[in-house]
Formats: structure tokens, C-alpha cells, sequence
């Protein structure tokens, strides 16, 4: 535990001084965009990683979040503090009620597909309604977050903005886990070991914790696509396709589903990736245009979950247990 | 006086197969009773029926004068009732101390909101919550495993984790299914003192169970299943001496 | 099945490649899957996306961006039926469909290996000890969806065009329909491919092509909540 706890604050340290150093824009506004999807991906990580229920469904409720503010700030001036703090997670968490109450009832396979299914619908709307949403042609001019009279309008303002919600949600998601309402969770994760028996037979109702944490991981979507929208100033549909939801999910396993820091690991795991493709592919195959990198996703995901299903957060240990020479009793 | 719980004429069909047929029985309250019966005839269906997992497809339960039929399970157990399972649905992917505190959960009053606001009452609920587990820990002799993973213990440690966890709910009735499972004479003796102790603490107890040196030893009152029907009901000796019941187990005791 | 043609192969032989190659997909799929097959339902499901991944991006290096079709079959002037417009196309698709379904009946209703994959889906420990082996029947079951998909795609393409981009929303109303007509019966998953296509028409049509994916999984979310295995499905059997 001490180790983590070092290791953790120096990470912290690191965050802090880093923009002292790096001024460009490129970097600081990649930083950003690592921990909004980090935001995302611990939402469902409480979901998915905690409590067991598979939701590719994310992307719905980050673009909730996003359309919120934007509608909000830019139709009717609503104060953006207000609405990127409290409104946007809300939005999307009562989306994730209404939607939470028939979906949770199926397991596995069936739940994958609906909640697939909601993230499409959701994209159709965004697209669809047209008078509120824009379209595809979407949202512009949308104000920056402001805090009293400060408006933070700069790379280093929002990079300290998201890193430190991060944190925060960190922090906050660790107490979750740690607690009656974490173990609740946990037991009824019935690929990991949970029973949703076994459950019940202690006095739990599985479907409200389900539905506690899918609420929750909306919100936490929510937020993220609030402060996505009010760095970008301006949202259309297509960063809330159902393959934004994917990749989500991908970020996660990446970086290990069985632990909140896989979120974090992950994003910048994948980030990594992503530049990885841009730079070889066009060495590789210089005819190809941008979606080629596709495959590149496939080959992670499947190589991910063959070789090192636990995520990069279980490599140290998983090569550790593979190098090492005492027999073990499992 | 009414009965603790009432088994009242319950029958329970599966497609054309009828498992339980019109079962009736009483337990009281303070009592340890243990059922048994040749394998398929109905004993775990018996369990799965009281707790809620099955719904009767004939008959009426009552437990202190309520009706159980159409409860579903959590709320059964917030009443009062706890049951272990045959193939112990341990929480594997959590260790033996947490285990035992989800069993906690009814217990507790922490939700989300309380948690995330850090109100000071939670911390103190976790930490009473700590001490009743290391207490469970103790009646088990658990505490060198506390902080194992349950998957990595052996099987008679796991059988008691499994009844510290269901010990944990502060039941008035427990329900244990085959504890003695598995078990070596020297645990089914230790399984035997605990729970004589659980009794004292003024736990109800029904056993399903195959291992005679538990049954007759602990129970005051033995009923007989076969073939989904109760075949026979009274006390050790008058069970033993039952001339329907030496039939049907010919050669089993 | 269009490169070719274009290419001038024949007809017959484009039939087969068109065919082939994607039934050879199918088997790297269950080469993939093999290994792991034991594992959780999320590791599978997201294992199959990533085939997907693989699949589309090498389509668009093949094929670019560009649509692509070729002729129907059947030239001709559309059938006049009832008031409606039907292409000769069209009817081939039906007669198409309907011999599928009925040799697909038959395989799994009266042939040895098709009971035997039934069984493997009812109950995979009970079939393994009567000697059915599973994982050759997974492998047979992904040559059988492979070529239902390559025979959809080849007949559908002088209607709706090809893309490399309609897997995915081909693949999830597919799932569905299978979903809602209940996974463990075929004359059930037909059915709930005729209802979705209906459904979808009859939108399109009457309220606006946009919400046609809403209602479908409306209809989905409605149809499981009532009956969980589908329309007409049979309930896995569970422990006793």
C-alpha cells in the first residue's frame, strides 16, 4: 500500500508542475482530452469493472452531457459553472434512470445489444432534432466554463480543470468501492466471482445497485462531455457515435478492467496507441486514408484480451508471475 | 401460539415434475431441526422455496405469521432469514473479511450519496461493521485467512466462511444446506460445537444434511423427505426406529 | 462479389469468391475465438468486435471508400402485386430466403449434426458426454453464419449497394431480430428478420427514416421485457 501511495503522490506532483515546462498547445490540449475520456472510463469502470454490467452505451451519455451545456449556455444563458458542474451529469444521469430501469434486467449478451442499441438511438437523435441539437451541422460558439469572473479560456486553464475532476472523481470513486455500496457492487459481478444469488440471500437487491452505478457512470459521462463542450465551444454528433462507446470499453480493458487507475492508464495507453498508428501506417501503407487505423484497434483488443487480459495495470504482476520460479499453489 | 415457520401443504411443479408434493411441517422457534432424505427429494427445493428463489406452486409459507409466497428474496431475508447454499456461492472475487461484510450489508445504512459526501456517521458505521466481521472471524477460527481471496482456500475454511457470511445477517432462522458436505469428522465436530453455540445465541436453525453423526448428535427434531412427499417426522430415536424410513434408506445410514 | 465481376470473372465464379472468402473469415473468427471460448461473455463479445475492426478496415483497404454494386439477376420489368411495385430481384430474395429457411429447418430439425448442435446449445456438458463434440460444432456454426451472411450480401448488394461501412448497422439489426425471434430457433430468428424488415419499411415510410432505429430497439427493449428468451424462443434449461 505504501508503495502505491508514493507512487501516487508523485504523480500528483508531476501533474502539477508539468504545464512549467510544456507550454504547447498540441501537448497540453492532448492532456485534456486524455483525462475527459478518463473521466468517461472510470464512469465505466464502476459499471463494467465494479458491478459487472457490460454498457456500450457511454457515448450517449457523454453527448448528453456535451448537448447539454451547449443548449443550455448558448439558448437560454444559463450560468456555465451551474450547468457544467451540476446540470450536464444530471441530464445524463436521469437519462440512465429512465433507460436504466428496462435494460437492467438482462445479463451478458442481450445487455451489450441494448445498451448498443440506446447509444444508436441516441446518436439518431442528435442527429435528427435538428432544432434543437443543429444536426450535423451542431452547436458553435459555446462559452468556456467561467468560475465567478475568471473564464477560463486557455490550454493550461482547462488542463488543470480536468486533471483535477479526475482526481476528484478518483478519489471519490475509491471511497464508492471501498464501501457498503462498493461491496454491494462487487457481489454481484457474476463473471468475476459475484453471485447474484448469493446476493440476494444477504438482503441485497441486485437491481438497485445496478442501477445505482449505471446512473452514476452516466453522470460521470455527463460531466466529461460537459467540459468536452466547453473546451471545444462547439459540438455535432460525431464525437458521440457508437464507436466512441467502444472505445471506451477498449480503454478500460486496456489499461485493466479490475482497477480505477486502468480509466487513466488506459486513456493515455490508448493516446499513445493512436499516434503510434498515425505515424506507422502511412510508412506501411501509403495509399490509405484515416479510417484505416480500424484494424489497428481490432489487433489491440484482440491482443489485449488473448495475452494480458488483465490490462496493462496487471503487466508488472502478470510478468512477474510468469518469470518467476517458485511454484505456486494455483 | 403460532408457529415460527409454518410449511403449509406446499407442492412445487417443474414442467411434469413434481418435486415437492404437499409438504407440511412446523418449526419453532429456539429449535434446531435437520430434514434429510435420499438425494432428489426435494430437500434443497425445500430451501430454494422458503428463501424465495422458487415460488410455491401450491401452498402457503409463513414465517411469524407472514405469508413468504410471493416475496421476493432480499425482502425474505431482511426479515429475518439466512441460508447458505449447497456449492457455497462464496463472493470469489472478493477476500474472506469482505465476504463477511456484505453479509453485513442489511446491517448498514450507507448509500451513495452518504459516501460521497464523506458524512461522518458512515465511518463510523464501517468501523462497527469491522469489528462484528473480526468477530465472526473469531467464532470460526478465520483469522489467519482474513485477507485471503476465498478462491484460494480450502474447502472446509470456505464452508465456514460460508456460514460466518450468513451468520453476519443476524438471521433469527438460518438455514444451512449439507454444512457437513465434504467435511472431515474432526471439522463436523467443530461445525457441531458452533452451532450449538449459534442455537444458544438464540438462532433458529434447519439443517439439510447427509451426514448422520451431525443429525442425529444436534437435532431435536428430524423430518424425512422422499420423493417430494414427508415421509416421516419426529425425534432422532422415534427416526431411527421408523420402519418406513430404515426402508427407503436401506443401507444409506 | 462486385470486384470480381467488374473484373470480368463469370458469373458462377464470382458466386464463389464471393462466397468463400467470407466463409474463410468465419473460420479465422473460430480460430480466434478457440482459444478462449471459455471465457466470459464480455471477453467474447468484445473479441468478435475486434474481428470487426479487423474486417472493416480491411475492407476499406481493399475496396476504398467507394459503393459499389452490379446488376441483378433477374432483368426485367418489376411484378405488379396487389398494387405494388415488386423487383424481379425482390422475388428472387424471397424464393432465396425461403429456401434457406426451409433447408435450415431441416438441417437442424432432422439431420444427426444438427440435433447435435441443438444440443450443445441446450445443455454443452450433457452433449460432450454422449460424445457430441462442441468445439466442431462451434466451428460448423460459424461456417453456417458466414454463409448466410455472404448469401444475404449477395443478393441484397443490386438493391442496396455495398459499402464498407454497412456491416456494423447490418450486424446489430441482425442481432436484434435474431434477439426478438428468439436465439435458439430459426424459423423464430427469420421471424424476427421479417418483423424488423417490416418495421423498419413501414417507418421509413410512415413516420421518417431517421427514427426507424429508434422504434427497432423500442420494439426490441419491449418484446425481451415480456418474453426473455424471444418470441419464440425455448428457455435454456439450468440446474434442477
Amino acid at each position: 500500500m505504501k508503495k502505491t501511495q508514493v507512487l501516487i503522490t508523485i504523480f500528483i506532483l508531476i501533474l502539477i508542475i508539468f504545464p512549467v515546462f510544456v507550454t504547447s498547445h498540441y501537448f497540453l490540449s492532448t492532456l485534456v482530452f486524455i483525462a475527459i475520456n478518463s473521466i468517461a472510463a472510470l464512469g465505466l469502470f464502476l459499471l463494467t469493472g465494479l458491478a459487472g454490467q457490460i454498457s456500450l452505451g457511454q457515448s450517449a451519455f457523454f453527448g448528453i452531457g456535451a448537448y447539454v451545456y451547449a443548449i443550455l449556455t448558448t439558448k437560454f444563458n444559463f450560468p456555465s459553472l451551474l450547468t457544467l458542474l451540476l446540470l450536464s451529469p444530471l441530464g445524463a444521469g436521469i437519462m440512465a434512470a429512465i433507460t436504466g430501469i428496462p435494460v437492467l434486467r438482462f445479463h451478458g449478451h442481450i445487455l451489450a445489444v441494448a445498451t448498443l442499441g440506446l447509444a444508436l438511438v441516441m446518436y439518431t437523435i442528435f442527429v435528427g432534432m435538428v432544432s434543437v441539437t443543429g444536426g450535423h451541422a451542431g452547436i458553435s460558439s459555446i462559452p468556456h466554463l467561467s468560475i465567478g469572473k475568471v473564464e477560463l479560456n486557455t490550454d493550461v486553464h482547462y488542463y488543470y480543470l480536468s486533471w483535477g475532476l479526475i482526481l476528484l472523481l478518483l478519489l471519490i470513486s475509491q471511497n464508492i468501492i471501498r464501501s457498503r455500496v462498493g461491496r454491494a457492487a462487487q457481489s454481484i459481478h457474476h463473471i468475476l466471482g459475484g453471485s447474484e444469488e448469493a446476493a440476494m440471500m444477504l438482503g441485497i437487491n441486485p437491481m438497485i445497485y445496478k442501477l445505482q452505478m449505471y446512473i452514476l457512470s452516466a453522470m460521470y459521462a455527463g460531466l466529461a462531455g460537459g467540459v468536452y463542450a466547453s473546451y471545444v465551444t462547439f459540438v455535432n454528433p460525431s464525437p458521440f457515435n457508437v464507436l466512441v462507446s467502444l472505445m471506451i470499453l477498449v480503454i478500460i480493458i486496456v489499461g485493466g478492467i479490475g482497477s480505477m487507475w486502468g480509466a487513466v492508464i488506459g486513456s493515455v495507453a490508448v493516446f499513445l496507441f493512436r499516434e503510434l498508428m498515425r505515424f506507422a501506417i502511412p510508412i506501411a501503407f501509403p495509399t490509405v486514408g484515416g479510417e484505416f487505423e480500424i484494424i489497428g484497434w481490432g489487433i489491440l483488443l484482440i491482443g489485449m484480451l488473448l495475452l494480458a487480459p488483465g490490462g496493462l495495470i496487471q503487466l508488472p504482476q502478470h510478468l512477474y508471475q510468469k518469470l518467476s520460479r517458485k511454484s505456486r499453489y494455483k | 401460539m403460532e408457529p415460527f415457520l409454518k410449511i403449509d401443504s406446499v407442492s412445487k411443479d417443474f414442467g411434469g415434475l413434481r418435486a415437492v408434493d404437499r409438504v407440511s411441517f412446523d418449526i419453532e422457534r429456539g429449535s434446531i431441526t435437520s430434514i434429510i432424505g435420499p438425494n432428489g427429494a426435494g430437500k434443497t427445493t425445500i430451501f430454494n422455496l422458503i428463501t424465495g428463489l422458487l415460488r410455491p406452486s401450491e401452498g402457503n409459507i409463513y414465517f411469524k405469521n407472514q405469508k413468504l409466497n410471493r416475496l421476493p428474496t432480499y425482502r425474505i431475508v431482511s426479515m429475518g432469514i439466512s441460508r447458505t447454499f449447497q456449492n457455497l456461492r462464496l463472493f470469489t472475487n472478493l477476500k474472506v473479511v469482505e465476504n463477511i461484510l456484505v453479509g453485513r450489508h442489511l446491517q448498514g445504512r450507507a448509500n451513495l450519496l452518504s459516501i460521497i459526501l464523506r458524512v461522518p456517521w458512515v465511518k463510523i458505521e464501517e468501523r462497527q461493521n469491522f469489528e462484528e466481521a473480526i468477530k465472526l472471524i473469531n467464532l470460526f477460527t478465520l483469522e489467519g485467512v482474513a485477507f485471503s481471496l476465498t478462491s484460494s482456500l480450502p474447502f472446509g475454511y470456505q464452508k465456514r466462511v460460508a456460514i460466518a457470511r450468513a451468520l453476519a445477517t443476524k438471521p433469527e432462522l438460518l438455514l444451512l444446506d449439507e454444512p457437513a458436505g465434504g467435511l472431515t469428522s474432526q471439522e463436523i465436530e467443530e461445525i457441531k460445537q458452533v452451532l450449538i453455540r449459534v442455537r444458544e445465541s438464540g438462532v433458529t436453525i434447519i439443517l439439510v444434511e447427509h451426514r448422520m453423526e451431525l443429525v442425529m448428535d444436534v437435532s431435536e427434531k428430524i423430518i424425512v423427505l422422499h420423493h417430494g412427499r414427508k415421509l416421516a417426522e419426529g425425534t432422532p430415536k422415534q427416526i431411527q426406529e421408523d420402519q418406513r424410513v430404515i426402508d427407503v434408506y436401506l443401507g444409506q445410514i | 462479389m462486385a470486384t470480381s465481376l467488374e473484373a470480368g470473372l463469370p458469373l458462377w465464379l464470382s458466386l464463389f469468391l464471393g462466397v468463400i472468402i467470407p466463409v474463410f473469415a468465419g473460420v479465422i473468427t473460430y480460430g480466434v475465438i478457440h482459444p478462449v471460448r471459455n471465457a466470459s461473455i464480455m471477453t467474447l463479445i468484445l473479441i468478435t468486435f475486434g474481428i470487426a475492426f479487423i474486417i472493416r478496415g480491411s475492407a476499406l483497404l481493399a475496396w476504398g471508400t467507394d459503393v459499389r454494386r452490379y446488376a441483378p439477376f433477374l432483368e426485367g420489368e418489376p411484378i405488379i402485386f396487389f398494387n405494388i411495385l415488386v423487383p424481379q430481384q425482390g422475388l428472387l430474395i424471397l424464393g432465396v430466403t425461403m429456401l434457406t429457411l426451409i433447408s435450415l429447418f431441416f438441417f437442424f430439425q432432422r439431420t444427426l449434426s444438427g440435433k447435435a448442435m441443438r444440443a450443445c446449445a441446450i445443455d454443452r456438458l450433457g452433449a460432450q458426454i454422449v460424445g457430441i463434440k462442441p468445439e466442431y460444432k462451434n466451428l460448423i456454426s460459424f461456417i453456417i453464419a458466414s454463409l448466410l451472411g455472404s448469401i444475404e450480401g449477395i443478393f441484397m448488394t443490386p438493391i442496396t449497394m455495398a459499402s464498407y461501412d454497412i456491416g456494423l448497422t447490418i450486424g446489430i439489426k441482425a442481432f436484434i431480430a435474431a434477439l426478438i425471434g428468439g436465439l435458439t430457433n430459426p424459423v423464430g430468428v427469420m421471424l424476427g428478420g421479417f418483423l424488423i424488415g417490416i418495421l423498419e419499411a413501414l417507418s421509413s415510410g410512415l413516420i421518417s427514416s431517421l427514427y426507424k432505429t429508434a422504434i427497432v430497439v423500442a420494439i426490441f427493449l419491449i418484446v425481451l421485457s415480456f418474453r426473455r428468451t424471444g418470441l419464440l424462443g425455448e428457455a435454456e434449461t439450468g440446474k434442477v
